[in-house]
């Protein structure tokens, strides 16, 4: 069978789609060699994802139970997890609640605002930028405190800060009032404050070295497309 | 009979193709400059890395390729199918560089979120991640939003094969007669509301409390993701962050926005506010709308979720447009809709994500078009079977102007409705494969395909790989309305197996 001398054989098609796939591992293999060293985090398979550490599939009543289970007064030591998977269990009842002030602090009057977390970054393995590790997402609460708590804190979290971290003493509610429905955590007290601090992490030679290179190259071929 | 392709062909979709990664290539300076003005010196070097990978193709085609001939329609579907799998992939790469993601295939997800204006986000510790970056996964949303072919065009405006490609992102409507004035117009439009509504927000931000500085980044990249119906927030707690009715008010109204036909946007920059009352899309949001809510109200009514009717209509009445509009911000942790809303409150979302908004706007789903057209054709069928046979039945349609419905049209939307439906499916049926329950699967899904981004806690970091790569085809297909994805199939199949 005979074929028109422009037309593309298959041989040619798989080729060339080899050719991209291998371009596109070659760059992928580049990111990964261009990645930060992840810091050595000591006994990273002990630390705990979150306070309670329960897995998804555990009743209210179970989270129940663990939450009294390492209580130590009336009120019950949750995590953030537990409030959201089973908000009508802990609706109305007194809460300690640990984590890290993130984001802002936004000054209402005489009370404020926080976004406190408590998973991974926020209790055990700090903020990721320090260590490069990439264990989970975010999780938290919202925690409305007085305005005194809120003007002591001296850090919030983010890309270059690990934010303060808080023990708050309160009232959990899964639809506060005074945020039109909204959960959060009513504090009446916040003890235990950590405060928080920089974050750093080392600058990238090898990044700076191929950046500037393939700039070099990227404006040469500009020039010469232009020109041609 | 399928004919192979020629070079030429590959020549012409190469270079296209190429023009697209080198407007990509380009906007990914904006995030570099600022990561240098911040000090993030690892996010600057990733950015320009990125950005010289991405324009290298490009340039690559045009030093080889001096002439080519007129491209075709089908040229240029092609090439928006293909560009919308590249351009992702350079996106991911400062993405993955930045170390918030477990694998190049999350960083990937991400962006292909991203510029599908989906919002679902497999990200690590978002709350601690570089600026810079935070701001790029938001401008994908302007970029993909807006569209890549869009972003070409206004960059190298003179091309021949320009409407192939601008219908190939899921745009039919013709604003201009040309398309280089349309897409001047689309721009216009959106720059426009880009400073009116970040200031708008910028305000609202203070008000509650935010810093100066802080509250201009959030309110910038909050208009990105809400106009163009995205999703992304810059910390986790989404909207929910502000604890602002005023905030979340300033963010409807952009959703609504976002979610209008630019077609109806010309209208009302001209002043033709009437068209809003005529506009066949526009009645039947508002109707869906009211319906769903109706649904949403008894629902989370009966699960006992608030005790207030304003918190019932303050939380259900947002999420429901953030769901309608496709843009899918939540004000409350997603795992909510599945502790505290009972079932029929979130069916009323999922129905809501699954019609969408407005055909060429910049949201997702089924389109109210589809719709509208798919229960005329109906209604149409039924009126013929019922009435004299010689009897003329007649249906129509508003969008600007009246145009009588016809049988081929009928029969597209019908198509693109049940296309829309077997990819909900697919979705929710590898969901219930990973072993999630149907109602999260389904959820999930819809959410996917439709580009919306509401979650119910299955997108995340530990999210299973399969699962990952078929929400990535979802969000794909769905953005691009299929067409132009069945075109680079049927390119593929005939480049293997066509007659020679």
């Amino acid at each position: 069978m005979s074929r028109n001398i422009g037309q593309v054989s298959t041989r040619q098609a798989l080729l060339g789609m080899s050719a991209v796939i291998g371009a596109c591992a070659l760059i992928i293999a580049m990111c990964e060699w261009l990645l930060l060293p992840a810091e050595q985090l000591p006994s990273l398979a002990n630390l705990p994802r979150s306070e309670l550490d329960l897995p998804a599939e555990a009743t209210c009543d179970d989270r129940l139970r663990a939450v009294r289970r390492r209580s130590t007064s009336r009120a019950l030591r949750v995590d953030s997890a537990s409030l959201i998977e089973c908000p009508d269990t802990f609706d109305g009842r007194a809460v300690e609640y640990r984590g890290e002030a993130v984001s802002a602090v936004l000054r209402r009057g005489g009370r404020a605002w926080l976004q406190v977390n408590d998973d991974i970054y926020a209790l055990s393995a700090g903020p990721l930028p320090e260590h490069r590790q990439s264990l989970g997402g975010n999780a938290g609460v919202a925690v409305n405190v007085p305005a005194d708590t809120a003007d002591a804190i001296t850090a919030v979290g983010d890309a270059r800060h690990r934010g303060d971290v808080l023990t708050v003493h309160g009232v959990f509610r899964s639809a506060a009032p005074d945020d039109g429905g909204g959960p959060s955590i009513l504090a009446t007290t916040v003890g235990q404050r950590q405060p928080g601090g920089a974050v750093s992490s080392p600058r990238s030679a090898r990044r700076v070295i191929v950046a500037t290179l393939l700039l070099a190259v990227t404006v040469t071929a500009a020039v010469r497309s232009r020109g041609a | 009979m399928l004919l192979r392709p020629d070079r030429r062909d590959i020549v012409i979709i190469g270079h296209l193709t190429g023009l697209v990664l080198i407007g990509t290539g380009l906007v990914m300076f904006i995030p570099a400059t600022l990561a240098i003005l911040w000090g993030e010196h690892n996010e600057a070097a990733a950015f320009v890395i990125a950005g010289c990978l991405a324009i290298l193709p490009g340039l690559l085609m045009r030093l080889r390729a001096r002439s080519f001939r007129p491209p075709r329609w089908d040229h240029g579907m092609i090439v928006t199918a293909v560009s919308w799998l590249a351009a992702p992939f350079f996106a991911a790469i400062p993405l993955f560089l930045s170390g918030h993601y477990g694998s190049f295939l999350d960083a990937y997800f991400d962006a292909m979120s991203g510029f599908a204006t989906a919002g679902l986000a497999v990200i690590n510790d978002l709350d601690h991640l570089a600026r810079s970056v935070n701001l790029w996964r938001h401008i994908t949303h302007f970029m993909g939003g807006q569209g890549l072919i869009l972003i070409m065009l206004s960059l190298f405006p003179a091309h021949q094969g320009a409407m192939g490609m601008y219908v190939g992102e899921g745009r039919e409507d013709r604003i201009l007669p040309n398309v280089v004035h349309t897409v001047r117009f689309i721009w216009q439009v959106s720059l426009a509301w880009l400073a009116v509504g970040s200031l708008a927000l910028w305000g609202a931000l203070l008000s509650a409390g935010m810093p100066l500085a802080e509250g201009l980044f959030h309110a910038i990249s909050l208009f990105m993701a809400a106009f163009d119906t995205g999703g992304f927030a810059p910390t986790s707690a989404g909207i929910g962050l502000y604890h602002s009715p005023l905030t979340e008010a300033v963010i409807t109204v952009l959703m609504v926005a976002g979610c209008l036909a630019f077609a109806l946007h010309h209208h009302l920059w001209r002043g033709r506010w009437m068209q809003l009352w005529h506009h066949t899309e526009m009645r039947l949001l508002v109707a869906s709308v009211a319906g769903l809510f109706t649904l949403m109200a008894v629902g989370l009514a009966s699960s006992g979720a608030y005790t207030t009717v304003g918190e019932l209509l303050r939380r259900g009445m947002f999420h429901l447009l953030s769901a309608h509009t496709g843009t899918g911000f939540n004000s409350i942790p997603g795992r909510l809709f599945v502790t505290q809303w009972g079932t029929l409150a979130p069916a009323a979302i999922v129905l809501a994500m699954g019609f969408g908004g407005m055909a060429g706007s910049t949201a997702g789903g089924i389109k109210l078009i589809r719709m509208a057209v798919a229960a005329k054709g109906l209604r149409q069928m039924l009126r013929a079977s019922v009435l004299p046979r010689d009897a003329v039945t007649i249906e129509s349609v508003h969008q600007g102007q009246r145009s009588v419905l016809h049988d081929p049209a009928i029969r597209a939307a019908y198509t693109i409705l049940l296309l829309y439906l077997l990819l909900y499916a697919i979705g929710a049926a590898a969901g219930l494969f990973y072993g999630y329950p149907f109602t999260e699967a389904m959820f999930e899904s819809t959410s996917a395909a439709a580009a919306v981004g509401l979650s119910v806690g299955i997108t995340g970091p530990t999210m299973e790989t399969g699962l990952q790569i078929v929400y990535i085809l979802q969000m794909w297909l769905g953005r691009l309305e299929f067409v132009a994805v069945l075109s680079l199939l049927g390119f593929a199949w005939s480049t293997l197996r066509g007659r020679t």
